[in-house]
C-alpha cells in the first residue's frame, strides 16, 4: 500500500522546523520530496545595512551551534580585502576556541543521535559531558555560545596563564570519555543493529553532489578546508584527516567521534605555542577597508562554511553571501534515504548533521 | 476545592511543546540542555512531547518567519485549553538583531498571546527553568 | 600556478574572457562573457573541480552570477553577468547537479531568468512572494 508520510516542519525529531514527504511502499522509501525555507531570516540583506563591525556579532547569529565559524569565515575574508596579516598568537587563539566548539558540537551530535535511537541514557550521559566543554568555553569567554571572540584584525581577548590549567584537565577528561562512548557505539548490539548499513551514501554520488564535512569525509571523499586552503595555524600543528570508506550511518558516527580526539591533540598543541609566544598581540587596527572581494573558507564541524566578502570602500559591505555545509549536504539526503525502511528515515537525516538555520539564513 | 487540587496537578507536571520559528537554534539548544542532567527540569515534572494535543505550555523561540507563522497558529487552536505560551530569548520578545528583516511578521506576540518572557541571547538553562517555574505558579498556583 | 591556469582560460577563450585578477591566498577572479560559461564548466569538470556555491551580485545596470570552483590549490570565481532588462543566464544543472538549488535560490532573490533549468520553484519564499529582496532599486 502507497503512502505519504510527513515528517513536518514541527516534530520532535527535528530540532528546526523543514519539511519532508516520504513516499512510500508498504515501509520501505521510494521517493522523498523537501520543502526549506521555514528559517529564513533575509540575513544577507540585513548585512548590507550594517556596518563590517556590526556584521560580526550578526553572522554570530546565524548559527547557534556554528556560533564561531561564520564569524572566522567573514573576518578572513575581510581582512584578504584589507590586505592585512594577523598576528600569530591571534591565530592561536581563533583555533582553540574553534576545536571546542567543534568538540562541543560533536558531543551534542552524538547525544542527538542516540536519542533518535532510543537510547535515552546515553543522550543524557554524553550532554553531561558536554557541559564540562562548555564551562570552559564561558570561563575563556564570557558565554556559552555566541562567543564575540572575533575582530577585523585578530581577536578580542586572550587566553593567559591562569586559564591553560583548567582547560587541560577538561580536554583530558573529555578524551577519556569519548573513549568510552566510542567503545558504546562500535560494541553495544542495539546501536550496532541501528546504524550498521543504514542511510548509505556512494563515493561517487557524494563527489558528483559536491558533498563536504563528515559526510563526505565517510564516503571516502576527502574535503576537509583546513588541510586544502591553511588558514588560521592549521599548518603548524599534527593532526590527521579521518577519512574512512563504508559511507553508511555508523561510518559517519565514527569519523566524528575520531574528530574529537584529533581536536584535543589540537587544542595541546596550541597551549603549548601560546606559552611561547609574547603575551597582549592580540590584533592589528583596520581603520577602513577599501574596494575589492574576497572569499573566506572554514571547516566547520559539519562541514565547508563559504562566505564571499565584496566592498565599495563605505563602511558597509555591498554584498555577503553565505553558504553552509548543510546547504550541500541536504541534497545527497534522498539517496541515503531510498530503499531503506521508513523506521531509519529519522537516524538518516540526523546522520548529515543538519543545521537548517544555517542553510535557510 | 476541586478546581484547586486540578491546578495543583497541572503545575505540579507540565508538558511542554516545543516549537521553532525560525530561530538560530541556540535557545532550542538551551531548552534541550535544560533537560540534560546538569539543569534537570524533570525534577519540576516537564517532559518535551511532540503532541500539541498532550501539552499544556507551548515553548515558543524565533522570529516568526514568512512560511511558518501559519503553522505556529495551527498549532496554538490545536491545544486544549488551558494552555500557556513561553516566548524565550530576544528573537521572539522584540526580533532581537533581526529587527529590520523583510522576512518576518512580527515577535511572538504579534501572532499568539503570550504569557512569560525569558530574555537573553540564549538565556541560560537556570534562567528557563526559573521563568517556566514562575509562568506556572502565576497562571495556575493561584 | 595561477599564471599557468589563466593561460589556459586563455588559449580557450581568446577574447571572450573579459577580464581576471589574482588576490591573496591563491584566490582567482575571472570574468567571461555571457553564453560562454557553460565552456568553462565543462572544463572545470575535467579537472576534478568543486562547486561550492554561486552567488547574485546586483551592479546596477546589469546582474552578476558567480560561481564559486575550488580546483586545489585554487580558489577560482567564474563571473558572467547580463543586463537587467534581460537577465537570462544559461543553467550549468546538467554539468553539476548542485547546481540546480544555488540557481533555484539566485533566481528568487535576484530575478535572474535561468534558461533550462529543471525544477524553477522558490526555494526559501513563500511561493506567492512576488518582489525580489536582493536587488538594490
Amino acid at each position: 500500500m502507497d503512502m505519504i508520510v510527513q515528517i513536518g516542519p514541527q516534530h520532535l525529531a527535528l530540532a528546526e522546523p523543514e519539511r519532508f514527504k516520504i513516499h512510500t511502499e508498504g515501509e520501505k522509501v521510494v521517493d522523498v520530496e523537501m520543502a526549506v525555507g521555514y528559517n529564513h531570516r533575509g540575513i544577507e540583506k540585513l548585512a548590507e545595512r550594517k556596518t563590517f563591525e556590526q556584521d560580526i556579532l550578526l553572522v554570530e547569529r546565524i548559527c547557534g551551534i556554528c556560533s564561531m565559524s561564520h564569524p572566522v569565515a567573514f573576518t578572513q575574508a575581510v581582512e584578504d580585502i584589507a590586505g592585512v596579516d594577523i598576528p600569530e598568537r591571534a591565530n592561536h587563539l581563533r583555533m582553540i576556541i574553534a576545536e571546542l566548539e567543534r568538540i562541543h558540537s560533536h558531543l551534542l551530535w552524538a547525544g542527538i543521535a542516540a536519542e533518535i535511537i532510543g537510547i535515552e541514557t546515553l543522550f543524557m550521559y554524553i550532554w553531561k559531558d558536554r557541559e564540562f566543554v562548555l564551562d570552559q568555553l564561558e570561563i575563556i569567554t564570557g558565554n556559552r555560545n555566541h562567543y564575540a571572540w572575533n575582530t577585523i584584525g585578530g581577536c578580542r581577548k586572550d587566553i593567559t596563564e591562569e586559564h591553560f590549567p583548567g582547560l587541560l584537565t577538561a580536554i583530558e577528561v573529555v578524551e577519556r570519555r569519548t573513549e568510552f562512548y566510542i567503545d558504546s557505539f562500535l560494541r553495544n548490539r542495539t546501536i550496532k543493529a541501528r546504524l550498521i548499513g543504514t542511510g548509505v551514501l556512494p563515493k561517487e554520488d557524494a563527489r558528483r553532489l559536491c558533498t563536504v564535512g563528515p559526510t563526505a569525509r565517510a564516503s571516502g571523499y576527502a574535503v576537509d578546508v583546513r588541510k586544502d586552503d591553511p588558514h588560521l595555524a592549521y599548518n603548524k600543528v599534527e593532526w590527521e584527516e579521518i577519512v574512512l570508506d563504508e559511507g553508511d550511518n555508523m561510518t559517519r558516527a565514527k569519523v566524528r567521534l575520531l574528530e574529537i580526539l584529533e581536536s584535543a591533540k589540537i587544542i595541546r598543541q596550541a597551549i603549548q605555542a601560546l606559552k611561547e609566544l609574547p603575551e597582549g598581540d592580540i590584533a592589528v587596527p583596520v581603520k577602513e577597508v577599501p574596494p575589492g572581494e574576497s572569499v573566506g573558507r572554514y571547516e566547520a564541524p559539519r562541514g565547508e562554511v563559504f562566505h564571499y566578502v565584496k566592498s565599495n570602500g563605505t563602511f558597509y559591505p555591498e554584498r555577503l553571501k553565505v553558504r553552509a555545509p548543510t546547504y550541500a549536504n541536504i541534497q545527497a539526503v534522498p539517496i541515503m534515504l531510498l530503499g531503506d525502511t521508513l523506521a531509519d528515515v529519522p537516524i538518516s537525516l540526523a546522520s548529515i548533521d543538519p543545521c537548517f538555520c544555517c542553510t535557510d539564513r | 476545592m476541586f478546581e484547586k487540587l486540578v491546578n495543583y496537578c497541572r503545575m505540579k507536571s507540565p508538558w511542554l511543546l516545543h516549537v521553532s520559528c525560525g530561530s538560530c537554534n541556540n535557545c532550542d539548544i538551551e531548552v534541550l540542555a535544560a533537560l540534560a542532567p546538569r539543569f534537570d527540569v524533570e525534577r519540576f515534572g516537564g517532559v518535551l512531547k511532540p503532541n500539541p494535543r498532550h501539552t499544556d505550555i507551548i515553548v515558543v523561540t524565533g522570529i516568526m518567519t514568512l512560511k511558518m507563522t501559519d503553522v505556529l497558529k495551527r498549532l496554538y487552536e490545536q491545544t486544549p485549553d488551558p494552555k500557556a505560551v513561553v516566548a524565550i530569548g530576544s528573537c521572539a520578545i522584540s526580533k532581537g538583531i533581526f529587527r529590520e528583516t523583510y522576512a518576518s511578521y512580527g515577535p511572538a506576540d504579534a501572532v499568539v498571546p503570550v504569557d512569560a518572557y525569558i530574555p537573553g541571547c540564549p538565556p541560560r538553562p537556570q534562567a528557563i527553568l526559573h521563568g517556566v517555574v514562575t509562568a506556572l505558579s502565576a497562571l495556575w498556583g493561584g | 600556478m595561477p599564471e599557468e591556469f589563466i593561460q589556459k582560460l586563455k588559449n580557450l577563450l581568446g577574447k571572450n574572457l573579459l577580464e581576471y585578477s589574482v588576490g591573496r591566498r591563491n584566490r582567482i577572479f575571472v570574468k567571461v562573457k555571457n553564453g560562454y560559461h557553460r565552456e568553462v564548466v565543462g572544463l572545470f569538470l575535467e579537472m576534478e573541480a568543486h562547486l561550492s556555491v554561486i552567488s547574485s551580485v546586483d551592479l546596477g545596470e546589469e546582474l552578476e552570477l558567480v560561481y564559486h570552483f575550488e580546483i586545489k590549490p585554487l580558489q577560482v570565481c567564474l563571473k558572467t553577468s547580463a543586463s537587467k532588462a534581460k537577465p537570462t543566464i544559461e543553467t550549468i544543472s546538467d554539468i553539476y547537479p548542485s547546481a540546480a538549488w544555488y540557481e533555484r535560490e539566485a533566481m528568487e532573490m535576484m530575478g535572474i531568468d535561468i534558461a533550462n533549468h529543471p525544477d524553477p520553484r522558490h526555494l526559501f519564499l513563500p511561493d506567492d512572494y512576488t518582489e525580489f529582496p536582493l536587488r538594490r532599486y
